[in-house]
Formats: structure tokens, sequence, C-alpha cells
């Protein structure tokens, strides 16, 4: 019974990580990941900062959103709510990072504030939660903490890949129109491509 | 304010220019109606949430700024959905997650809404409104184009009849390389006009 309901969770992870990615499926996060990774090393900080606010994110988000929102029919306060759960974290985590490593909060500090608006956020969070769109089944706690967890590894891993993919443009001859955000588009259409063979797993 | 009119659908066009926006414009495009309706709402947050914004803009500290943007905008967004959920119910439906996802659009976070800090409430209104009808012309481009090549139909009739569609435009790496192609003639095109 355990051990099912394991392998269960890992099609789930795996389903968010890769044949529902984050960005690559569902588009969001797709500003950080091509600014972000203007400066080596960045991406990966900021992708795991994203990640594990996703994550924490979702476990005060889903209590709120299955407790109260929707047996009380107010669903259409998801955003307002979680927005709010989302500001506060991101508040946190810069106080966090301040205290840990001072070093790490000069380099990402001018990012953190404007994650208040990063769609990866607030859009992890209501896919997660089951929310946004079409209300009905809520998904249980644990899977939507697992669907979270691994949304935001897929958030990392495209922020990785595209920065690896930016210092290898840097040294060819891009044509002088596709420079810049075209070729990047491109590019992600690419491993969109590659991740679409994986459809049906998961 | 003619001059600002020629940036918002020209010079700095929101999404074609600048690139803001790419989220919706990547997601919701793969039907002509979905475009429409996407642009649309994203009129109405854009030009809402820069009337209230600018308005109150005496009570709101500056370090509160984009916290307070974020959470007009989200009850905009809110707004939008529940017109949506009561008038198109199964447009709602298809667009899912990306209308309470303007709340943290990046229209309203963009340059020139810096400015709604700074002008009076019925001028950020407008420059809102402009915004939001010039993204609408751009996603509705996008998404006929996508529609036409990816299910061969324009607003759901029927194109060509008997020729097979290529599908792979209206799957997400379809997305991705219509906007790249949309972006690389965009910027030819600039290129040529300024010499």
């Amino acid at each position: 019974m355990i051990s099912m309901h394991f392998t269960q969770l890992a099609l789930l992870a795996f389903g968010a990580v890769f044949v529902n990615n984050i960005v690559v499926f569902r588009f969001l996060g797709l500003c950080s990941a091509f600014s972000e990774a203007r400066k080596p090393g960045n991406s990966a900080m900021v992708g795991i900062t994203v990640a594990a606010i996703m994550t924490l994110a979702t476990l005060f988000a889903w209590p709120i959103n299955a407790f109260f929102l929707v047996p009380l029919h107010l669903d259409h306060m998801q955003v307002l709510i979680f927005i709010i759960i989302v500001a506060a974290l991101v508040e946190l985590s810069e106080l966090v990072m301040l205290s840990i490593s001072p070093a790490l909060h000069v380099r990402l500090g001018m990012h953190l504030p404007s994650l208040i608006a990063n769609c990866a956020l607030l859009g992890g969070v209501l896919l997660s939660t089951g929310s946004g769109g079409k209300t009905g089944d809520i998904p249980g706690f644990i899977e939507s903490l697992v669907t979270a967890a691994s949304m935001g590894a897929g958030f990392v891993l495209i922020m990785v890949l595209i920065e690896g993919i930016q210092e290898r443009l840097d040294l060819i001859n891009v044509p002088a129109p596709f420079r810049g955000l075209p070729i990047l588009l491109a590019c992600a259409g690419f491993i969109a491509l590659a991740f679409l063979g994986l459809t049906g797993i998961g | 304010m003619k001059e600002e009119i020629s940036r918002i659908f020209a010079t700095e066009q929101p999404l074609l220019v600048l690139g803001l926006g790419l989220c919706p414009a990547l997601a919701v495009t793969a039907t002509a109606v979905d475009g429409l309706a996407m642009g649309l709402a994203t009129t109405l947050v854009l030009a809402g949430a820069n009337l209230i914004a600018s308005a109150g803009k005496g009570l709101i500290p500056e370090k509160a700024r984009i916290l307070c943007l974020v959470i007009i905008g989200a009850a905009f967004a809110s707004v939008a959905q529940l017109l949506l959920r009561r008038w198109w119910p199964a447009i709602e439906l298809r667009l899912g997650i990306y209308v309470p996802l303007i709340a943290v659009n990046c229209l309203l976070f963009s340059r020139s809404t810096v400015s709604v800090w700074k002008s009076a409430a019925m001028r950020s209104f407008f420059r809102g409104l402009l915004m939001g009808v010039s993204f609408t012309l751009s996603l509705l481009l996008i998404s006929v184009a996508r529609e036409a090549i990816g299910s061969n139909a324009v607003f759901g009739r029927a194109l060509v009849p008997g020729a097979a569609p290529v599908a792979l435009v209206a799957m997400a790496p379809g997305a991705f390389f219509t906007l790249a192609l949309v972006f690389g003639f965009v910027n030819f095109w600039r290129s040529r006009s300024k010499k």
C-alpha cells in the first residue's frame, strides 16, 4: 500500500519536472529564465530560491484553500490570498538570506523584491493547489507539496539549461535580427520539443 | 498625447518590441478566440489597476509600491475572472490560471508604468487602456497566425478544406517557434526602417 503510494508520487514528481514542465509547457517564469541567465551562477541560485518559496507557499496555501476558500465558495479570492502569502515569504526569504549568507544577498539582493511579481511563483502555487479556472477536486496535501517541489526542480533545470545555452550563443554568430530574445525563444522551443517526447508518462 | 499613442503602438509596442507579457502570448494564443479574450481581460486589469494605483498614490509609501500594485492587480484579475465565468464559462476554463496571473503580468510593472506614480489618475487610466489595446492587437496577430497554421481555421471557421494542419504549431514548441519568428521579423523590419 505504502509502496504503491510512493510509486504514484514518484510519477507525479516526474510529470511535474518533465512532462508538464512549468517553464516550457506552462510558460511561467520566462522573464526570469531569460534575464537571470546574463550573470553566470545567478540563475541556479534564483531558481533554488523560487523553488523553496513555491514549496513553502503551497504549505500555507493548501490548508487555507481546502478548509476556508473552497468550502465557503470564495475561490475567486484565491489570487488575492495567495499573492499575500507569496509576498510575505519573499520578504522572509530576504531576511533569512541576509542572516545566513550576506554575500549571496548582495549578489541577488536587487532581484529579490521583484520575485513578488514573478509569475512562476504565483502560477506554481495556483497549479499545485489545483486552483485557478476550474474548481472541484482539490489534490491531497502531500500531492500538492510534491507537485510544488517538483515544479520548482523543473524551474531550476530550465534556468541552468538556458544559462548554458546562453554561454554557447555568445560564441557563435547568430543572424542579427535573431540576437537576444528570438534565438532564446527558439532554443526554449527545442527544449519543449525534446520534452514533448515524454508525453504519456506520469 | 499623440506622441504617446505612437510610442505605445509602434516604437515601444509592449509585446513585439519590448518583449513584455511573454507568458500569455505563448500560453493562450493557440486559437484566435482565446487570444482575443485574454487581450480584453488584460486591458481591463491594466486600465483599472493604473486608475486605482494612480489615484491612491499619495497613500502608498514608496517601499510598498510593488506590493500594492500586485494586490490591486489581483483584485482586478479576480473581477476579470468572474466576468468571464459569467459570460464565457467555456473560455474561462480554457484560459485557466492565466487570467488570475494577469495580476503579476510584466505589463503592469514595465518601465512606462513607473509613471503611474507620477501622472494624474485619468492619464494613467488612458495609458493603461492604450497599452491593453496595443497588447490585444499583437495577441490577435499571433493567435490568428497560429490557429490558421496549427488548426487550419480562423475563429473556429475552417480555412482550406482538405488541407492537413501543422499540429505542432498549436502545441507548446510551436508557440516558441512562432514567437521567435515574429520577433525576428520585427527586429529585421526595425533595423531596415532605421537605415
